[in-house]
C-alpha cells in the first residue's frame, strides 16, 4: 500500500509559510509567518495537515468513551485513559452511575488544568473496550464516519468510538474479535492509502 | 580517562578499530515503534551500543501535588542492565551515575518538548542500556528524541548528541570505551537543529582552542544524526516496517 502524502516533516520543519490554525496547537505552530512542525506529519495534495501521531487534549465537543472511577461530591469522575479526566456533575443529570460503568458522552466544557465537563451522558451495558493511540482515532472513524460504519454493518456489532482513544464494542465474541483485529490493522496502517478496501475485504473473509 | 597503557590509540591516522578520526563507530542504526504497550519507542544500535528508549505519556501527573497548571512534567530515566557491560551496574537502587545522567538527559529532552502546549500532566522517557561500550548518555538521548517523536509529544525541534574526545593528542569523533578510559578528553554533546547546545559535560583536560574545535566537530557531525532520526521515521511511517512484519 501507498503512503498517504508525499514529504514527511520531522519537529522543526518548515511546513509551509503563513499562519498555523488554531485547532493544531499541538500537531504546528508558528515561528516568524512561518508553519512549523511540531510532530511527525505530512501533507496530501490538497495542503491538509495530517499528523502522524499527536496526543489527547479535550476539546469542546470532542466524543468521549470513558469508565467511571470515582465520586467526588455529588459528581463522577471519569477515566479516559488519557491524562485528562472527565466529570459527570450531578445536576446536568438524572442518571446514577457505579464504579467501572462505561459512559459515551461528550465534551460540553474544558476546565483549566485539562479537566472536563461531559455533557450528553449514555451508559453503554455491556460489551468491551479497547485502547487505541488517540490520534488513529480520526482513521478509524473515517471519512463521515465511513470506516466505522462500515465495520459496524459487516460485523453486526455496536461501536462507539472516543477520540480519546477508548473504543466500546458489543457484539457476538466472535464479531468482537474481528473488530478489534481490524481495529489494529487500522492503527497499524493508519498512514496508508487505500485502507477502507483492506479492511473490507478482511472482515468479509 | 587518563589511565596508563602502552596502548597506540591511534596508529597512521586509524583508531583501534581501524575508522578514521571522525568517523562514527559502525553499525549506526536506529528504529521506531519497537514496543507493542509504549506511547513512543526507538532502539539504537551504535557501535557496541544497545539501547531501548520508551515513552510513556503524557498522563495524569501522580502524585498529585507535583502537576503543573502551566507545564508538563518531563521525567528521565537512564538505566543500565546489570549485564550490560563488564563493571556492575543496576543493583538494587539507581546509581549516583545513572542519576545525573536521567537528569542531564531529561533537562536536554524538556528543552525540545512544547510543556507549555500540554500542561498538568507528565511525561516519562525510560531509557535501558542492554549494552555498553561509551557514549551512552548521547547515544540513549538520540534514541530518546525518536521515541518522542514516535509518542507524537509536541515538539520545537529534534535534537541529538554524539561524544567528541581527544586521544592521543587529536581531537576524535564518538570516543569508545578504550578510548574513554586511556583518552585524554571526553566530551559528550547535544544540540538541537538551531545549534543550541542542550548538554554538555566534559572530564580530562583540553584547551580552549581545543574545546572549540570539538564542539565544532560535534556540531557538523551531528547532522548525521538527525538525518539517522529522520530515516527511522520515514521507514516506520511509510510502511516499510509493516512489509518487513509481513514477509
Amino acid at each position: 500500500m501507498e503512503f498517504i502524502g508525499e514529504k514527511i516533516y520531522l519537529p522543526g520543519d518548515v511546513v509551509f509559510e503563513g499562519k498555523a490554525p488554531r485547532s493544531l496547537e499541538l500537531i504546528v505552530y508558528e515561528k516568524d509567518g512561518k508553519v512549523i512542525a511540531s510532530v511527525p506529519l505530512t501533507l496530501t495534495e490538497d495542503k491538509r495537515i495530517i499528523p502522524l501521531e499527536s496526543v489527547f487534549k479535550p476539546k469542546v465537543g470532542d466524543p468521549i468513551v470513558g469508565i467511571v472511577e470515582d465520586k467526588r461530591g455529588p459528581n463522577f469522575v471519569v477515566d479516559t485513559g488519557t491524562a485528562y479526566s472527565g466529570m459527570i456533575l450531578a445536576r446536568e443529570t438524572k442518571g446514577i452511575f457505579r464504579r467501572d460503568d462505561v459512559v459515551f458522552g461528550k465534551v460540553a466544557r474544558v476546565e483549566e488544568g485539562g479537566t472536563f465537563i461531559l455533557g450528553e451522558i449514555r451508559k453503554l451495558i455491556g460489551g468491551r473496550i479497547f485502547e487505541v493511540p488517540p490520534s488513529k482515532v480520526p482513521r478509524i472513524i473515517g471519512k463521515g464516519a465511513s470506516m466505522v460504519n462500515m465495520i459496524k454493518e459487516k460485523t453486526k456489532t455496536q461501536i462507539y468510538v472516543g477520540a480519546n482513544g477508548y473504543i466500546w464494542i458489543r457484539g457476538s465474541p466472535k464479531a468482537t474479535i474481528k473488530v478489534m483485529n481490524a481495529i489494529k490493522l487500522i492503527v497499524r496502517s493508519s498512514h496508508l492509502r487505500g485502507l477502507t478496501d483492506r479492511i473490507a475485504k478482511m472482515l468479509e473473509e | 580517562m587518563g589511565m596508563e597503557s602502552d596502548i597506540e590509540l591511534i596508529k597512521d591516522g586509524k583508531r583501534l578499530d581501524g575508522r578514521g578520526l571522525y568517523e562514527f563507530r559502525k553499525p549506526l542504526k536506529l528504529e521506531v515503534g519497537v514496543l507493542e504497550d509504549a506511547d513512543g519507542s526507538a532502539y539504537i544500535h551504535w557501535g557496541g551500543n544497545k539501547i531501548v528508549a520508551g515513552v510513556y505519556g503524557p498522563k495524569q501527573v501522580l502524585p498529585r501535588h507535583l502537576e503543573d497548571p502551566n507545564k508538563a512534567i518531563v521525567r528521565a530515566y537512564y538505566m543500565m542492565g546489570t549485564f550490560s557491560s563488564i563493571e556492575e551496574h543496576g543493583r538494587s537502587a539507581p546509581s549516583r551515575r545513572s542519576l545525573e545522567l536521567s537528569m542531564v538527559i531529561g533537562n536536554a529532552l524538556e528543552s525540545i518538548i512544547r510543556v507549555e502546549e500540554i500542561p498538568s500532566t507528565m511525561v516519562d522517557v525510560y531509557m535501558v542500556v542492554l549494552q555498553a561500550e561509551g557514549g551512552t548518555r548521547v547515544a540513549a538521548l538520540t534514541a530518546a528524541v525518536a521515541a518522542l517523536m514516535n509518542a507524537g509529544i509536541p515538539l520545537r525541534d529534534i535534537a541529538a548528541g554524539v561524544a567528541v574526545g581527544k586521544v592521543a593528542g587529536e581531537i576524535v569523533l564518538d570516543i569508545g570505551k578504550e578510548e574513554d578510559m586511556y583518552g585524554e578528553a571526553d566530551m559528550p554533546m547535544a544540540y538541537d537543529r538551531e545549534g543550541n547546545l542542550l548538554l554538555l559535560q566534559m572530564d580530562g583536560k583540553m584547551t580552549v582552542e581545543e574545546v572549540r574545535r570539538a564542539l565544532e566537530l560535534g556540531w557538523e557531525k551531528v547532522q548525521e544524526l538527525f538525518s539517522l532520526q529522520r530515516r527511522a521515521i520515514e521507514a516506520y511511517y511509510r510502511g516499510e516496517i509493516e512489509k518487513k512484519l509481513s514477509l
